[in-house]
């Protein structure tokens, strides 16, 4: 696990050495829970993307004890309790936009593109498949993305207690604007 | 039905159980304005600190509240609130993302001596819940 945690950092650097490489260091992702007890909402504005508009690969890196609930209580249960931000502090994709064509990408409009990676998240490395929606008005590529995320498939245990009030599957929703080079 | 002492008790404990459950569950974020720092360091050594060793920092500052002294380098963005970076080193910076009643104009090149909390390391630091302690001293 730390081994993929590295290898995603290196990612990380790489795209940020290279040609092409554009990077957001506040971009915004949340996570929507609902059942018929509660809606459960957390947000996190200081996530870190990376896109190399060279070949098209993509990195994201979050800290889990970034996200800021409504409730300091529901924020402490999902700190201590279920995705143990002490021992795993970070969440991170690191994938490749399929199909990649570089000056179809750079065009000024909008597209939609699927990417194929690895996610981590509380220490579990699962692949994932998710659709982007990028637009791009010539001066910045704005990224935005919805997915599906399935709690017990990242060994996240939920107490008996609060099976109810939290849902199995998770919608989380992504933004970043990478400003491109003048 | 007659109400015995044991009834008049067991209602009572249950209201005051579903009060407190209440309150536990709408129990405000505590901001840290009142709260007193675990540490004070300057901000180019608490992201050598982090570069030097992650492990190390994270064990060491992870959900801790940190005063932090340093120069605005650039502004992110102010939208709710302003989220800065300041100095650490050419690549490495501490991000500083302001609580929600703070809404001051930052100025890059001014000194700032903020207090947040550290939520680990990303490519900078990372502080949420910003409060100024003083600006441009």
């Amino acid at each position: 696990m730390r081994f993929l945690t590295f290898n995603a950092l290196i990612l990380l650097a790489t795209i940020s050495l290279s040609q092409g490489r554009l990077m957001d260091r506040a971009g915004v992702a949340s996570f929507f829970s609902t059942t018929p007890i509660e809606d459960i909402e957390a947000f996190n504005r200081q996530a870190l993307g990376a896109l190399n508009t060279a070949d098209g690969s993509v990195a994201v890196s979050l800290l889990m004890k970034g996200f800021r609930f409504e409730k300091a209580l529901m924020e402490e249960h999902f700190n201590e309790n279920y995705i143990e931000s002490d021992r795993y502090p970070k969440a991170t994709f690191v994938g490749r936009i399929e199909n990649y064509d570089k000056e179809l990408f750079l065009q000024e409009g909008s597209k939609d593109y699927v990417v194929n990676g690895d996610m981590t998240i509380h220490g579990v490395t699962k692949p994932m498949t998710v659709g982007i929606q990028v637009s791009n008005d010539g001066s910045i590529i704005n990224v935005e993305t919805k997915f599906i995320v399935t709690v017990a498939d990242f060994e996240i245990q939920i107490p008996r207690l609060m099976r109810d009030n939290i849902a199995k599957q998770v919608t989380v929703s992504s933004s970043f604007s990478f400003t491109l080079p003048k | 039905m007659r109400l015995t002492p044991i009834k008049i008790i067991t209602v009572i404990v249950v209201l005051a159980g579903g009060f407190i459950a209440y309150r536990m569950y709408n129990k405000a974020h505590v901001s840290i304005q009142g709260l007193a720092p675990d540490y004070e360091i300057k901000s180019t050594e608490l992201v050598s600190e982090f570069t030097a060793s992650e492990e190390a920092a994270n064990e060491k500052y992870l959900g801790k509240i940190l005063q932090v002294d340093g120069e605005i380098e650039e502004i992110l963005g102010t939208d709710p609130t302003p989220t800065i970076l300041v100095s650490g080193n050419e690549m490495n910076h501490v991000q500083a993302v302001f609580a929600k009643n703070m809404t001051f104009q930052p100025e890059v090149g001014k000194s700032i001596l903020l207090k947040g909390r550290c939520s680990g390391y990303l490519m900078d630091v990372i502080l949420i819940d910003c409060v100024i302690v003083n600006e441009d001293r």
